[in-house]
């Protein structure tokens, strides 16, 4: 008995250890990805996204702000701190995150719509597995992202649990300073409509309101930016009023500056867009100069030019 | 809880050292710790319907002893044998064909009008091998095969002991209520033996099974888009995916049970290197085959020489058979198919028929031993259909899909990854090897320990890198 035991145990450290090597090595693999998946993670913690305009938000904004663009028209330093499919649990967590590593920025653009305050979703949680072995992201996302146990301590559980090749398999896109210059011609897909569908009742209404009050208590300048949808979407995005009403109460409580393109006519031309709700690299372009002029006024208006 | 589950991973190692080293002193005291932990297991997926256990296993317990007492007045002792059946029966009826039989009912008498008929009783998971094994013991009783035990916490263990719980084998009381009548002591050699069992269970059921069902899941679920030789293809994975998902948790129990000292029966005997019909279903799911063999063929064939009328129970066991398998027509008929691919062996003269296992003496199968397996395994891949599709039109449309000009194209491989197929043949490779043991993957013929574990270790870096992210939960737990 005492032999089986021994050899028992013996033979499941060394599993396990062999398993610990296998995690560590693939989640190093990642390290230099620049793809949409890991990219902007990348570039946060390994010290390359330091910024004095943060802009935070969704798959909207890593591929609506030119941060190239934003420099030269605001003289500043900007980031673009977006991933996909993420509301404003995980922005907050993401802005922790980003504080981690870096002093605070001056001004915030937050870029806004309904999915800001979508309900919590479990979306691409595996563009987080490769950092499991960094404390920073384990005190931050983690809690946000409900990881369970296993997936936080057992090796390679996490990958095996996604699929080991699907891990593996990487984004073609890259991201440079968070912002992903997509160069594709405009193709419908009935997804990025039904997508747009929340409910009512499960929104995280309130989570805007504490991550603007934390950002506030920071002393950071707060923009809300309202990007454009092609115009066939705004009917569906437009039905959502409640979703604009709420965010723009908050912005009228904490006295935030708008700037709302959702009616520019950007959105009438779809070679700005590669579907109904990204714009593509054109579109971003002539987006990010318009909106870095129009937050530039915004702050000079507000007197809170800081650049 | 699953075996393949994290839960279990931490579950089977506590209950491994309480059971041998906390509770081994007393025999009672172990088997009310395997009662526990059985009823933890089985609980873990929904609690209520523990007590639908504790209710099969004491109407099986307390008929054991009414039956010894009123063996003298032999109509008392039949009736209660009856009364077991029947109530046993009865709530297996309720809960897992009620809604079948009424909907049945409905379609023929009141034109499928249902409303307010059906109820919406979920399926507790393997009420179908617990309730057979609870039988197995009052009927054995009955036939004086054994004496009823008075040890109702031996009994409790015997019906709901983890491994077997929910998906069999299902024992027999004559070879395992024993086993938790004697005190177990620890065999290293049998709970290695366990070790190699489950992993390669898991092996079977992670990497082939799981694997192979997204390939058949893709096509079954839009068959009517695909190509006859698709389909084709994916019933022959889909036989492979039952055999490795239904052998390989069997292998799994089995193992696990070795690691507390129960030996439990063979369930798969290699069945893929069948030759014809009959070898196929006496070593396919063993523990159920004989059951109706033992259970409902034999009574029904006692005194009869007739070769028709052997023919015709046959026919029926099939039938009951098919319908144990799940409440729906599919089953019928797929009972009904086997039937008629067993039946006509019946009137071969037995020199055609295969006793033992094929290639014995030799290394390799024959090329009519081949040709005869290769059968074997299209006339389950085709039975496979039944068990698959949902519903008889879409059996149908399968066979329609299947056996059309389309069957001589090309079938559509993109979604088939080469590293599953490898592996399915290193799983036919090593079960031919020891396909005449006790079990497969017993690794005799490496003589290196080092060897050995870097087998094991190379197996769970398999299983690890392979595993298709959010399983499948296995086949059989639906019946």
């Amino acid at each position: 008995m005492r032999k089986f035991v021994k050899k028992t145990c013996l033979f499941a450290f060394t599993v396990l250890f062999l398993l610990y090597v296998m995690d560590y090595c693939l989640s190093r693999h990642f390290d230099s990805s620049k793809s949409t998946t890991y990219g902007t993670l990348n570039e946060v913690v390994q010290g390359k996204a330091d910024a004095d305009l943060l802009v935070l938000g969704n798959s909207r904004a890593y591929r609506h702000f030119s941060p190239t663009i934003m420099d030269s028209v605001l003289g500043c330093k900007s980031y673009v701190l977006g991933l996909s499919g993420i509301a404003v649990d995980k922005h907050m967590a993401l802005y922790n995150l980003y504080r981690h590593y870096y002093p605070k920025p001056k001004v915030v653009v937050y870029n806004v719509d309904i999915s800001t305050i979508m309900t919590k979703t479990k979306f691409f949680e595996h563009r987080y597995f490769p950092y499991f072995w960094n404390p920073a992201v384990r005190k931050h996302i983690f809690p946000e992202e409900d990881f369970s146990f296993a997936q936080k301590f057992l090796p390679m559980y996490r990958y095996v649990k996604y699929g080991f090749f699907e891990s593996l398999k990487d984004a073609t896109l890259t991201v440079e300073r968070g912002y992903c210059a997509t160069e594709r011609p405009f193709e419908f897909k009935g997804i990025q409509l039904k997508a747009l569908k929340y409910d009512k009742n499960t929104l995280q209404s309130d989570r805007l309101d504490e991550f603007v009050q934390e950002l506030m208590a920071d002393s950071i300048k707060v923009v809300f930016v309202y990007g454009p949808y092609y115009y066939k979407t705004m009917s569906l995005v437009s039905v959502d009023p409640w979703g604009r009403e709420y965010i723009d109460q908050i912005a009228r409580k904490y006295d935030i500056p708008i700037c709302d393109f959702s009616q520019d006519s950007i959105m009438l031309d779809s070679s700005y867009f590669f579907n109904y709700t990204h714009m593509n690299k054109l579109g971003s372009e002539v987006f990010s100069r318009k909106v870095s002029v129009a937050i530039d006024d915004v702050l000079k208006q507000n007197r809170m030019v800081c650049f | 809880m699953l075996f393949n589950s994290i839960e279990y991973a931490f579950f089977l190692p506590i209950v491994f050292v309480l059971y041998w080293f906390v509770f081994n002193r007393n025999l009672k005291c172990q088997n009310l710790f395997v009662v526990a932990a059985s009823y933890l297991f089985y609980g873990w997926w929904d609690w209520r319907f523990l007590v639908l256990i504790a209710f099969t296993t004491l109407c099986s317990y307390y008929s054991g002893l009414l039956i010894e007492k009123y063996r003298s007045k032999g109509n008392v002792a039949k009736r209660v044998n009856a009364g077991n059946i029947i109530v046993n029966l009865l709530v297996l009826g309720v809960f897992k064909y009620y809604n079948f039989f009424v909907s049945s009912f409905a379609a023929v008498f009141l034109h499928g009008n249902t409303d307010g008929l059906l109820t919406k009783i979920i399926l507790p998971v393997g009420i179908s091998f617990y309730t057979f094994q609870a039988l197995s013991y009052s009927i054995d009783v009955y036939r004086n095969k054994l004496k009823p035990t008075s040890d109702i916490v031996q009994f409790f263990a015997f019906v709901s002991f983890f491994p077997q719980l929910v998906a069999g084998p299902i024992e027999r009381a004559t070879n395992l209520l024993p086993q938790f009548a004697k005190p177990r002591t620890f065999d290293y050699r049998m709970a290695t033996d366990g070790m190699r069992q489950i992993l390669w269970g898991l092996f079977k059921k992670i990497v082939i099974a799981d694997n192979l069902a997204l390939y058949v899941n893709a096509v079954t679920s839009n068959w009517d888009a695909h190509r006859g030789s698709t389909l084709l293809l994916s019933a022959i994975f889909f036989a492979i995916q039952l055999y490795c998902d239904f052998s390989g948790y069997s292998d799994v129990a089995i193992g696990t049970a070795k690691l507390f000292g129960i030996r439990l029966m063979r369930n798969f005997d290699v069945p893929q290197f069948s030759r014809d019909v009959a070898e196929f279903w006496r070593r396919w799911h063993i523990s159920l085959n004989s059951w109706f063999g033992d259970y409902v063929l034999k009574p029904l064939n006692k005194g009869c020489r007739s070769k028709f009328r052997l023919a015709l129970n046959i026919l029926l066991v099939f039938l009951l058979s098919g319908l144990w398998h799940g409440a729906s027509w599919t089953f019928v008929c797929w009972g009904l198919f086997i039937a008629v691919l067993y039946i006509p062996l019946i009137f071969l003269p037995s020199r055609f028929r295969h006793k033992g296992i094929v290639a014995e003496g030799r290394k390799l199968p024959s090329l009519v031993d081949l040709a005869q397996m290769v059968k074997v395994l299209m006339y389950l891949s085709t039975a496979c259909i039944f068990f698959r599709m949902p519903t008889i039109g879409s059996v149908f449309g399968y066979f329609g899909g299947l056996f059309s000009g389309s069957l001589f194209t090309l079938p559509w491989v993109k979604a088939v990854d080469p590293i599953v197929l490898v592996m399915v043949c290193v799983m036919f490779f090593v079960e031919w090897i020891d396909r005449f043991d006790d079990y497969t993957f017993t690794l005799k013929q490496v003589k290196w320990g080092w060897l050995r574990y870097a087998v094991y270790m190379s197996l769970i870096i398999t299983i690890v890198v392979l595993a298709p992210g959010e399983g499948d939960q296995y086949i059989y737990f639906q019946f």
